[in-house]
């Protein structure tokens, strides 16, 4: 497979359909990846001084030569064994649904798959005939404003499209599992997913990427989802990636009346993860509540960017993220809250915590209130420090040594967050990795 | 009174201090070159290496572009329709103040500032510039008996050479920002001060800025230092008259406090805002930097902005002595069309630096009202802290208030705090009172009052009085 720079794949791959393509079945889906490279050209790659990338620093892996991995379907024969992170997660689940992405081939596994739930591929015949998917298809995905959003729109060929029907409630959680196996050059991926919940539908979504081998792995996952009235949709986005990973996920969600969505973006390590996760209050009485949680050592890098627009009045959002930064690593953390001028009685939290463990760490906030309405109730907080001394001291009074007080109360900050996850076994399997990687599990067992 | 009413009344209030005083003035033709910064410099009897820097800036300022990024809307600014100098024709020699033009006098009468009132009741030395070339400097000579040197920029470059050589662009470079380049282009005038080694300056320094004549720009230079074990609290002040076409108004400050010194600096700011519609109106694109050069010193901003058409200021500390302390305290009040992006720097470099930011925002018509604040701990600035507050309180539904703040910390040992909150004022506050017999208006007086207070308490007693004046004016139907 040839190796190209990320423009000219997005654009080859632009002539191969647009030579090809029959009109008539090329419709929407030819439309969005001619918008998304002509978008993707126009912003290019984003430097330091773009505001939005100011902390995000692309280029010491964008320029190389990528080798383009295409998002197809394939069959659950032709499955190969899952990695042993991922099986982490999938035996943690329990009684779960798995559709994993290796490599770009999509395999579902539906033998599990409840009644009311659809796992369809993406196909330029059902954006043209299924107008519910044509109408979600790029409406929630930031493509104008995003470059990677862009570049994936771009090279929109295939996908996965989730939907939950109508007052389903799905009991076992969806694992969406991205794999990435090893390969001797740079590669990239452009996973793709739509999930519609219908109105009262309730899902949990898992979400996992796994990379092994040297070579870098750009990862530009976009996933969309429509929470229709009444929905609920819990979604978690799991990076615990290894050195080679460089993950650039964006996530939007449009939240309808009474509907709620619950985010928790889980980074436990990962070389490179930034994740834009744009969420669209659109009806009133809906609810956004997100949860991060940043646990980075040595060279490790999480950037979490947040929107949350409050389009109408009676809307209420929630936000944590909290980081432990040690080693060399950094943490970003950009969290707008946008209230327009007709959503009165808005009420919007936000906060962000972090703890520095390191003198090399770092951390980068931008907490920001757009506020363009009068009656609301918007506040945002951040505090970047170190562990309380007198916390600290109230331990050794009661003969418990420094270092064991420090690391119990570094783990207590960090799982006031993993506490709020709602699955009984990603909960504790996320607490293990933590209390591993913070090296308390000794103390705790 | 119902909301509707109040609301109206806040929106429909004219500037009260618009008039013009009618001096006879000497202007330069429109526009900006080379032969123009060479006619200041001569006309100030400059050194020749004031006038080769105020040409690398010129040189700096053409290569630059204007900045975008703030949150806040206008029309360009054509910087070849600005009158770059503009000095009263007869340079009055003065020695009491019946030798000053009965004009002047009437405007000093006007702004209610009348100076031989403030002589001696006050003990504030006046240091009144008119446009662009200082009238009336008071209280010099007791100054000088301490060894304080207070005067207009130019002066101490005739007679101070040395020292304004020494600080001038060292704390705000030439090149610092597009403003601040055109600045040190065509600076008219300014102040100067310092304060030698272990003296508290006995009375609190005050400048008076009023932009006076049509189309000119004013471009103020004021340079405060404040030497080893020193204490000094300047006060600068503005109103300015009713005008139909936009002006510009882009001054630098630079502030430097040596080890133990203290700089106290305290604003009010009142200049036209523009008519209700959004005319007229001032530009205030303003670099304001300190720096606390020495162990144990300490610069404290306090700020009272109301005025102007567009705000643009982010009054800064540069925290480079161990243990020194940057303050910012702030009350931004937007009506009608206005703009206002305003915060701070504090960059923390020596140890156990320690900032406090207090930001105080009230949006009113459908003016535009944003914080943009910077907190940076620098990888050396072991035991840094900092505790940031930014309030906003929205006044009717029609405007915006927005908070911009970035925190950047790599240091483990530095704890850094940041709070916002945005709110309007609490229907069940204005019930409370009400239900004992306070009317709505004079509720949210209260209200408002009580919400910028933490910040008016840092203001001199003098000034807090006029303070209070201006916000009650700026919000008048609502507040007094």
């Amino acid at each position: 497979m040839s190796q190209h720079s990320l423009v000219e794949l997005a654009q080859s791959r632009v002539a191969v359909h647009a030579e090809a393509a029959v009109e008539a079945a090329d419709g929407r889906l030819g439309y969005l990846r001619r918008e998304g490279l002509r978008e993707f050209v126009r912003m290019g790659i984003p430097t330091t001084r773009h505001e939005e990338w100011k902390y995000t620093n692309v280029f010491p892996f964008i320029g190389q030569d990528f080798t383009y991995r295409p998002t197809h379907w394939g069959s659950v024969s032709a499955q190969n064994t899952m990695p042993a992170s991922a099986k982490e997660i999938a035996s943690a689940l329990g009684q779960h649904v798995s559709v994993r992405i290796v490599d770009g081939c999509v395999i579902v596994d539906d033998s599990t798959l409840p009644s009311g739930v659809e796992i369809i591929e993406l196909t330029p015949e059902l954006v043209e005939n299924d107008a519910a998917i044509a109408g979600a298809l790029g409406s929630g995905a930031p493509m104008n404003t995003h470059p990677f959003v862009a570049l994936n729109t771009a090279l929109l060929e295939s996908g996965v499209v989730l939907r939950i029907g109508k007052d389903v409630r799905v009991e076992p959680p969806i694992h969406v599992s991205i794999e990435t196996s090893d390969s001797t050059s740079p590669t990239l991926i452009t996973p793709r997913l739509l999930v519609i919940a219908e109105q009262g539908a309730e899902v949990d979504i898992v979400q996992s990427h796994h990379v092994f081998g040297e070579a870098t792995v750009l990862d530009a996952t976009v996933v969309e989802f429509v929470v229709s009235a009444m929905a609920h949709i819990r979604y978690f986005k799991i990076a615990d990636d290894a050195d080679a990973a460089r993950s650039i996920s964006s996530v939007s969600a449009d939240v309808h009346r009474d509907a709620t969505f619950t985010s928790h973006a889980l980074s436990i390590g990962g070389r490179f993860v930034r994740n834009d996760l744009a969420l669209r209050l659109c009806e009133p009485s809906s609810q956004g509540f997100l949860f991060g949680v940043s646990l980075l050592a040595d060279h490790e890098y999480t950037d979490n960017h947040t929107v949350v627009d409050h389009m109408v009045p009676h809307c209420h959002s929630e936000e944590l993220y909290k980081g432990i930064y040690d080693g060399s690593s950094t943490g970003v953390f950009n969290g707008k809250i946008y209230v327009r001028p007709q959503a009165q009685k808005t009420t919007a939290y936000q906060s962000n915590h972090t703890l520095l463990l390191s003198s090399k760490a770092q951390v980068q906030a931008k907490p920001q209130l757009e506020i363009w309405a009068d009656d609301v109730k918007c506040s945002h907080g951040a505090t970047m420090g170190q562990v309380d001394e007198e916390a600290i001291f109230y331990f050794r009074s009661r003969g418990i040594d420094k270092d064991t007080a420090k690391a119990l109360l570094t783990y207590a900050f960090i799982t006031e967050v993993v506490e709020k996850i709602s699955l009984d076994g990603l909960r504790e399997l996320l607490t293990r990795r933590i209390a591993r990687k913070l090296s308390t599990d000794t103390l705790l067992s | 009174m119902d909301q509707q009413t109040i609301l109206d009344e806040i929106v429909g209030s004219d500037y009260k201090y618009g008039f013009t005083s009618n001096i006879e003035q000497e202007l330069l033709p429109k526009g900006l070159n080379e032969d123009v910064i060479r006619f200041i410099s001569d006309r100030k009897n400059e050194p020749e290496w004031m006038l080769e820097w105020r040409l690398k800036a010129f040189e700096q300022w053409k290569s630059m572009k204007e900045p975008m990024w703030p949150n806040v809307d206008y029309p360009p600014v054509d910087f070849q329709d600005i009158i770059y100098w503009a000095a009263p024709k007869k340079k009055p020699e003065l020695n009491s103040l019946d030798e000053v033009d009965p004009e002047i006098l009437a405007t000093f009468e006007k702004l209610g500032i009348p100076l031989e009132e403030q002589k001696v009741l006050a003990g504030v030395a006046v240091d009144f510039v008119l446009d662009s070339v200082s009238v009336k400097t008071t209280f010099q000579d007791k100054l000088a008996e301490l060894g304080i040197i207070f005067c207009p920029i130019s002066e101490a470059l005739e007679n101070h050479p040395e020292l304004v050589r020494k600080y001038i662009g060292s704390v705000v470079p030439t090149n610092d920002n597009f403003y601040a380049a055109l600045n040190s282009a065509v600076f008219s005038d300014g102040s100067f001060v310092y304060i030698p080694k272990g003296v508290r300056c006995p009375i609190e320094l005050s400048t008076y800025f009023r932009i006076n004549a049509r189309n000119t720009g004013q471009f103020e230079r004021t340079l405060i230092i404040a030497d080893e074990g020193s204490y000094v609290s300047y006060l600068e002040g503005c109103t300015a008259p009713q005008r139909d076409e936009n002006q510009l108004h882009a001054a630098v400050v630079e502030l430097v406090a040596h080890d133990r010194a203290e700089i106290k600096y305290s604003t009010v700011q009142n200049w036209f805002p523009g008519d209700k519609d959004g005319k007229g109106g001032i530009y205030n694109f303003v670099t304001k930097r300190g720096i606390c050069a020495g162990v144990d010193s300490k610069i404290s901003w306090t700020q009272v902005e109301t005025g102007s058409a567009i705000t643009w200021k982010y009054p800064s500390v540069v925290l480079k002595g161990d243990n020194s302390i940057g303050e910012f305290y702030s009350v931004a009040v937007t009506n009608n069309k206005q703009q206002a992006d305003t915060g701070t720097k504090m960059i923390h470099i020596g140890r156990n630096t320690r900032s406090r930011i207090v930001s105080k925002g009230i949006s009113a018509g459908v003016s535009q009202n944003s914080y943009r604040g910077l907190v940076k701990v620098l990888p050396v600035a072991q035991g840094a802290r900092n505790f940031s507050q930014c309030d906003s309180l929205l006044i009717g539904d029609a405007c915006g208030a927005h908070t911009f703040p970035y925190l950047e910390v790599a240091n483990n040992s530095a704890t850094v705090e940041h709070e916002a909150t945005t709110s309007k004022i609490g229907e069940d506050m204005l019930f409370y009172c009400n239900q004992r017999g306070i009317d709505t208006e004079a509720a949210v007086a209260l209200i408002v009052n009580g919400y910028a207070r933490e910040v008016l308490n840092q203001l001199p007693m003098e000034f807090a009085v006029e303070a209070q004046k201006l916000l009650a004016i700026s919000l008048e139907g609502s507040v007094g």
